[in-house]
């Protein structure tokens, strides 16, 4: 452990092939601390990458590298967003070691059947910086690099991605529809975000571009000049029988761009969205159903029993700062 | 032979306009004139836009459908103009109106049936442009004319989250009745007036134009 770390706390996000996982249009990964939950993120303009000099069938170590780098500068082109990266060298060293260095790189975890990739952090618990973050990928799996997709193979860079998503701070986004197959697991019908938990499947390369939410929650952790007063935050709470709802997925819906961000109600039933176009939105809380709960948050106290509703307020998120709160009330199952 | 000929034309259009005004109630010139009145704002499409997500077959999942539309409301209207010549009056105008933003959201893929969403905005309009007397077309003591121009709109979101701004352009016409009129006194003749128009308004966090119908009636003061 580094002597600059008084505390650390280790975290694991996974990147599922079928399992249920939890999706928010985006949300931070955190820890509590005194006064509450505190977000994570790197402190320093710059982050420092490395990638396992390893290669598996299909993908050499440099191409392997090449792909994690478009990764990285989709993230890093985001406008509304500072983060950069830059990549330290090839290395032996392998992920998920205390090593001071974050590393990317293949592993063969034959026990996680349904796991394409994980991204661990060792953080700061004073602070909540970022100090150490590896990603791996699974290599029981087939990967891919070509341009178009191989429809018998897992597209790296999509993955990377989303994995990349994790390494900034950014946790699971519920914006997506899934439906259970008879042999169990799920099966995506559609994703309104890189960081929905689940893969779209094998050949798909579509998670290679971000999406609003994605876009939405890396500009609110790292926040370029201008974000901050050019978009707005939605703010409310979810209610059912007057008492406080927990883990409703709140959704604003831009009906003049089509765009979807949304996040969850937390304990105290309030719910924050970041990141906004100004103008009018739908409002639209559902339960999540679409994959596990634990994929989002702590499942305890989460509330599933309630319907799909629509706020019948237009709800403006003003340019610059937050709407007054306003309650959304759902109707129990 | 070019300047000839546009000189000629130019004096029988003279003669013949000068000879359909003095068949009916010459208009007044270098006179201002006010007026307020009152109407009806059509409503305006903001069209649809699906919700749609990523499909894994690379065709979008739609989680639900919305369409967007403007409501039509009443309208008040204050207006203040100059005749410049018999013919033509440059006028401005400024307009409120309350409108509705709603949004209709269909098909969801897990919740039956279909939700409106809405909105109520302050609407302001200030616009400016040319009328055109149209004298020779009086008929039964109305008087017909053709209006255009172009102005500015600001619409004002509910609890004043955020002001909205944009252009609109305008042409339409309408018909002028005389109440009274005298050869002396502040107020030298009482008319009323009625308009229709076609708005296309552009805003600027809206894509695209959409055109907005309006009709009103004002009590015209000449001074």
């Amino acid at each position: 452990m580094s002597s600059r770390r008084a505390c650390t706390w280790i975290a694991i996000a996974v990147f599922t092939i079928a399992l249920p996982g939890t999706a928010d249009a985006y949300i931070h990964l955190g820890f509590e601390s005194s006064g509450g939950t505190r977000a994570i993120k790197w402190t320093a303009p710059r982050v420092r990458w490395y990638a396992s000099n390893g290669s598996v069938p299909g993908v050499s170590a440099s191409q392997f590298q090449s792909e994690l780098a478009q990764a990285f500068l989709t993230w890093e082109s985001v406008p509304t967003a500072s983060i950069a990266f830059e990549f330290g060298g090839f290395t032996g060293a392998a992920p998920f070691e205390d090593d001071d260095l974050s590393v990317l790189g293949f592993q063969s975890a034959p026990e996680m059947d349904r796991v394409l990739g994980a991204t661990s952090f060792i953080v700061d618990v004073f602070s909540g910086t970022i100090v150490e973050s590896d990603i791996f990928f699974n290599s029981i799996f087939p990967w891919s690099v070509s341009a178009t997709g191989d429809p018998n193979r897992f597209d790296l860079r999509s993955v990377a991605t989303h994995e990349i998503g994790h390494f900034l701070g950014l946790g699971h986004s519920a914006i997506g529809e899934t439906e259970m197959r008879p042999e169990g697991g799920r099966r995506v019908l559609g994703s309104g975000a890189v960081m929905f938990p689940i893969s779209l499947g094998r050949g798909v390369i579509a998670d290679r571009e971000l999406q609003p939410d994605d876009i939405a929650g890396v500009s609110d952790l790292y926040p370029d000049g201008g974000f901050r007063d050019d978009t707005g935050i939605i703010s409310g709470r979810v209610r059912v029988n007057n008492a406080p709802v927990k883990g409703a997925h709140v959704v604003a819906f831009n009906p003049q761009t089509g765009s979807l961000v949304g996040n969850f109600s937390l304990a105290d039933s309030s719910f924050r969205i970041a990141g906004l176009s100004p103008g009018p939105y739908v409002i639209r809380v559902e339960p999540i159903d679409d994959a596990d709960i634990d994929s989002f948050m702590d499942p305890a106290g989460v509330n599933v029993n309630f319907r799909v509703t629509f706020h019948p307020r237009l709800i403006v998120a003003p340019r610059g700062g937050s709407t007054a709160s306003f309650d959304v009330t759902v109707p129990a199952k | 032979m070019n300047c000839a000929r546009f000189a000629c034309v130019a004096l029988v259009v003279v003669v013949a306009v000068g000879r359909a005004e003095a068949q009916t109630t010459s208009p007044p010139t270098g006179r201002f004139e006010v007026s307020v009145g009152a109407g009806w704002l059509g409503g305006a499409s903001f069209g649809e836009q699906p919700a749609d997500l990523r499909g894994a077959a690379g065709n979008p999942y739609r989680l639900f459908e919305s369409e967007t539309s403007l409501g039509g409301t009443g309208l008040f209207e204050a207006r203040a103009g100059f005749a410049v010549t018999r013919r033509f009056v440059v006028e401005g105008r400024a307009a409120i109106s309350k409108p509705q933003l709603s949004t209709v959201v269909s098909s969801d893929a897990e919740a039956s049936g279909s939700f409106t969403a809405v909105e109520d905005l302050d609407q302001y309009i200030f616009d400016g442009g040319v009328l055109v007397r149209l004298s020779e077309l009086e008929a039964f003591g109305l008087k017909p004319f053709a209006i255009a121009g172009f102005g500015y709109v600001r619409q004002l979101h509910e609890d004043q989250a955020l002001v909205e701004t944009g252009h609109l352009f305008y042409v339409g016409g309408g018909i002028t009745r005389l109440l009274f009129s005298r050869a002396q006194g502040f107020i030298r003749s009482g008319s009323i007036r009625g308009d229709l128009r076609l708005n296309v308004l552009a805003l600027d966090l809206a894509e695209g134009s959409r055109s907005q119908g309006s009709a009103s009636a004002s009590l015209v003061m000449t001074f």
